[in-house]
């Protein structure tokens, strides 16, 4: 052919090499590091379940009683629950600031709201193994009413209030690992935002562990929940790229 | 008068118990504030007192920096610094000229 | 400048501050159920929504430092966050004061504004040391205003969290502020405008002291002939990239 031609399509925009990796693959694959990381370390779960147990153990002799129930059940159930969490809240992040896991995260070509939503889920993950060894050692160790009635709706609101733990606790997690203080900071942080958990989940729970017919928790209590885990839920979304970035 | 007539008809605690209280209660308020102004007056005290190093400074070595002394706001800098009152301030030799 | 309107600002308080007391010992009638010792109200009350509003504001300034970047929204964020930290312990006092006069106890548990104010100072006074404990300044005031935001959302949902608590306990001890009588509601308007100009003014008073401050350091380093940024001793506070306008246009164009 004579002359030059034109190519047949107009030259393409130039894109880097590698597509971004999906959300969702991004955090299964780093939610699979998490627990196959927990599973080989046995750093968090263990520690947390034992402490809740010993909680337990220690508050039969501060309060010098062999079984409680209604208010008092409730509240030192979620109390040892929310200190045994911050156990876990604290550890979450260590290895990835002490080496290099942010790092290598942010090089990666990988939507960033993955870290969060995995290791938020992580976290949620030990919750609920924490609570499969915490409830059942304080109805046999504490609890004075039979805990079978009362198990569903308990679960639930057990489930809503381990949501609002899992993403407070991710969110307080990254602002404290990377400080001075990070053993001080991440419970000090923690705990006043936790207290609307505590406020819901103890006042949902305590009518279910009494002698008498155990009725539903009050849907007050339940929405409440709902509605600090969805605002803190997007927020904590939102804000946390903010953290990783260095 | 109008103030005479109603404390006569209060209920409830006595005035001078009363009014302790309340007096208490607005004597926190004019604490917070009369506190504040104690910390600003140190900080302007500081304020002054390196105005007056730094005039003394800007006098004796006019060549130091390139565009001359100049006593007005500085046109470019990389960054500033920032002390908070908590923090320990440098120890500073003694101030030569005060400014009248 | 910071400075600019400050005197204005202030002589509006003075004037605000002296009608706002006058009103409340010389106009507002005394309440039938607590007497004299209701006149608290018209203090606790605007120190309380004051500083409410002061976290949340906090809050919003440090969203926008988070999306511009500029260090100067951090330093209002942190000036207003601080001051509202003072007014909620002034809150928490005075309150205190009218629970020992009203019901012989220092604390109750059954005023929702007094816990829901425990838990946000207990919260904001993590803020200061959370800025202390991170080094980098940039690092500083960008966790800070994750921290700011994520408190400000925080504040309402506490409030609502303990009002829930409370509603079905006891009746409330310090009354409440809506079907206010004429007299009473314009005093308590007034107060509550003598008491936001006086937050104003504070924090308009401690962003121009630390404005000074950064200037005279800038001056002092130009005047010793350094030209490279010192090192700051570790602070709280944020740092001023002290730059003015004109200036940072002069850099863009130059670098």
């Amino acid at each position: 052919m004579s002359g030059v031609q034109a190519p047949a399509r107009p030259l393409q925009r130039t894109r880097s090499p590698m597509r971004t990796v999906g959300l969702w693959r991004t955090v299964g694959a780093l939610l699979r590091k998490e627990l196959l990381v927990e599973l080989r370390t046995l750093e968090s779960i263990p520690g947390m379940s034992l402490f809740a147990v010993t909680t337990f153990v220690v508050f039969h002799f501060a309060l010098n009683r062999g079984s409680v129930e209604g208010d008092l059940a409730s509240g030192i159930l979620w109390v040892t629950l929310l200190f045994a969490a911050i156990l876990g809240v604290n550890r979450l992040f260590v290895a990835d600031a002490d080496q290099g896991g942010f790092d290598a995260f942010l090089l990666a070509p990988v939507d960033r709201s993955a870290m969060f939503i995995a290791k938020a889920l992580t976290l949620l993950a030990f919750l609920v193994v924490l609570e499969l060894v915490a409830v059942p050692a304080f109805a046999l160790l504490l609890l004075g009413t039979p805990l079978g009635p009362a198990l569903p709706w308990l679960l639930v609101t057990l489930a809503l209030g381990d949501l609002g733990v899992a993403v407070i606790g991710t969110l307080v997690a990254a602002m404290a690992v990377r400080t001075r203080a990070r053993d001080l900071l991440g419970p000090l942080l923690a705990l006043p935002l936790f207290v609307p958990i505590v406020i819901g989940g103890a006042r949902a729970v305590a009518p279910l562990l009494v002698q008498s017919h155990v009725p539903a928790p009050a849907a007050r209590w339940l929405l409440t929940l709902g509605l600090y885990d969805l605002v803190f839920g997007l927020i904590a979304y939102a804000l946390f790229d903010f953290l990783l970035e260095d | 008068m109008i103030l005479a007539t109603l404390l006569a008809e209060t209920p409830a605690l006595p005035l001078h118990t009363a009014g302790k209280y309340v007096a208490g209660a607005y004597i926190v308020l004019f604490a917070l504030v009369l506190i504040y102004v104690a910390i600003m007056a140190i900080r302007l005290s500081r304020i002054e007192r390196d105005l007056g190093e730094l005039l003394s400074m800007s006098a004796s070595s006019p060549a130091s920096s390139p565009e001359g002394e100049g006593e007005h706001a500085p046109r470019t800098t990389t960054a500033g610094a920032e002390h908070d009152e908590h923090t320990q301030d440098s120890q500073d030799p003694q101030p030569e000229s005060t400014l009248a | 400048m910071y400075g600019k309107g400050l005197r204005t600002l202030s002589i509006a308080t003075a004037v605000a501050l002296t009608a706002s007391l006058s009103l409340v010992f010389f106009y507002a009638p005394l309440e039938a159920e607590q007497g004299f010792l209701q006149k608290i109200f018209y203090v606790h009350v605007p120190l309380a929504i004051i500083a409410l509003c002061g976290f949340v504001l906090g809050g919003l300034l440090a969203i926008q430092h988070l999306r511009t970047r500029d260090p100067r929204w951090d330093m209002r964020s942190y000036v207003v966050i601080h001051m509202s930290l003072i007014f909620a312990v002034g809150t928490l006092i005075t309150g205190s004061i009218w629970a020992k006069g009203s019901w012989g106890h220092w604390w109750v548990w059954s005023e929702p504004t007094l816990v829901s104010f425990l838990i946000i100072f207990l919260l904001y006074a993590t803020y200061q040391p959370l800025r202390f404990a991170i080094e980098d300044p940039e690092r500083q005031a960008r966790y800070a205003s994750v921290f700011a935001i994520t408190a400000g959302a925080f504040v309402p949902m506490n409030f609502i969290a303990v009002r829930l608590s409370t509603a079905y306990l006891h009746p409330r001890v310090l009354g409440s502020t809506s079907n206010l009588p004429g007299p009473m509601a314009l005093t308590f308007l007034i107060s509550l405008l003598a008491l936001s100009l006086l937050f104003a003014t504070l924090c308009k008073y401690e962003l121009t002291a630390k404005h000074t401050r950064a200037q005279l350091r800038a001056l002092r380093r130009r005047l010793s002939g350094e030209t490279s940024a010192p090192t700051r001793p570790r602070s709280a506070a944020p740092s001023l990239h002290h730059v003015t306008p004109r200036a940072r246009a002069a850099r863009g164009s130059a670098l």
